[in-house]
């Protein structure tokens, strides 16, 4: 029996998962027959390229501009050679988007962060306890510290730069662990704030 | 996704290209200290930077959101965050723009603002995104449309407050690390 066209089988996902999860935009993404030549070329930029732009990409591409410096950014920010190792960057991210209850980057972030480590329970854990989760001294002085710049920016002091030295961090990674904490404090609110993550609903 | 080299930026032009560093202006980084030095080895994270503040406050085209919009939104946030460096800017460029005193106090004042009715959905989409990102839902979007903000508007407002979000943030851990160094 075929399912009408009419009916809609996707739902909202709420809950923290390792799934690979859609996003539903809020609002009408860019006519891709149409293109100028400004979203043409940020959209080349774009994962995949101009054949495979997801509904994230044909959303911000409306203000082609802002999302071309905001993707060679992130691109800097997560993937720039030396420094922190790209764990650190990741588990930063994964801890400021649990933090603001952002489900989507979440689970993107998470999946990297496993990859990268071949671990799974530091994210278990932080999926099930929250950011209070306990981890071991290196993963705790990175949650901790992305926690408190991502909720209270004014509140964290030298102090708090000493808990990640004392954790083995070193200028530049440190400098690296601050970019990738603040750039999904920007990642995190457009994906929250412009649409939600969707699953097919389970049969 | 693959690894992209980002040693320079390329010829694209903007606005601010030669402009002072946002950031170290904002964040009082002496051009010979330490964190400016450190900073230095993001050269490519400086850069961006710049040019997303550009591209966002200082644009070549603002279109359907205005200059005075853009910084009525920064001083909103400045205020939020407790941030003098960031509200002192955009009270400084209102100022420059000649915008409604009565409006630029009444949006410092942060409370609700119920009119004029296309800022008061401005300043609560960005009170949402600002404090409670978690909190935001699809009338929040429909809100922005009623008030006459086409989609493009709305995307570029999310990315204004979302991009503030991450400059006060980028600054926070600045002042921590540099008092550290």
């Amino acid at each position: 029996m075929s399912v009408p066209s009419n009916v809609d089988t996707r739902t909202t996902v709420k809950d923290w998962t390792l799934d690979k999860l859609d996003w539903r935009p809020w609002l009408q993404t860019i006519d891709l027959k149409n293109l100028t030549p400004d979203q043409t070329s940020v959209l080349e930029e774009a994962p995949g390229g101009l054949a495979k732009i997801g509904t994230y990409y044909a959303t911000l591409a409306h203000d082609p501009i802002a999302l071309r410096w905001r993707t060679r950014l992130f691109n800097a920010v997560m993937y720039g050679r030396g420094g922190s190792p790209r764990w650190a960057r990741e588990l930063a991210a994964v801890a400021g988007s649990r933090y603001n209850g952002c489900v989507y980057c979440a689970s993107v972030h998470a999946r990297l962060y496993n990859d990268l480590t071949k671990t799974t329970d530091v994210i278990q854990r932080i999926f099930e306890l929250g950011v209070e989760a306990p981890l071991e001294p290196r993963e705790k002085a990175i949650v901790d510290f992305s926690v408190k710049l991502t909720h209270s920016p004014d509140a964290v002091t030298p102090e708090d730069i000493a808990s990640l030295r004392a954790a083995g961090f070193g200028d530049l990674e440190i400098l690296d662990i601050i970019h990738a904490t603040a750039m999904f404090a920007w990642a995190n609110r457009l994906l929250q704030t412009l649409g939600q993550p969707e699953r097919e609903k389970a049969a | 996704m693959a690894t992209q080299s980002n040693g320079t930026p390329d010829g694209v032009t903007t606005a601010n290209a030669t402009a002072p560093d946002v950031i170290n202006t904002l964040g009082g980084i002496a051009a010979d200290s330490p964190l400016a030095a450190l900073r230095t080895q993001r050269a490519d994270v400086q850069t961006y930077t710049q040019n997303s503040d550009a591209a966002l406050l200082n644009p070549d085209d603002a279109g359907g959101l205005s200059l005075i919009e853009r910084h009525l939104v920064g001083l909103r946030i400045g205020t939020l965050n407790r941030n003098s460096a960031i509200a002192t800017r955009h009270r400084e460029q209102l100022h420059a723009l000649k915008a409604d005193a009565v409006i630029v106090t009444a949006t410092e004042a942060q409370g609700t603002m119920t009119r004029p009715h296309r800022l008061a959905a401005i300043l609560h989409f960005t009170d949402t995104l600002t404090l409670e990102p978690r909190a935001a839902a699809p009338a929040d979007i429909e809100q922005l449309a009623a008030a006459g903000l086409s989609d493009k508007d709305i995307v570029t407002l999310g990315q204004l407050i979302a991009y503030l979000a991450y400059q006060v943030r980028l600054l926070a851990g600045l002042r921590s690390l540099g008092g550290a160094l």
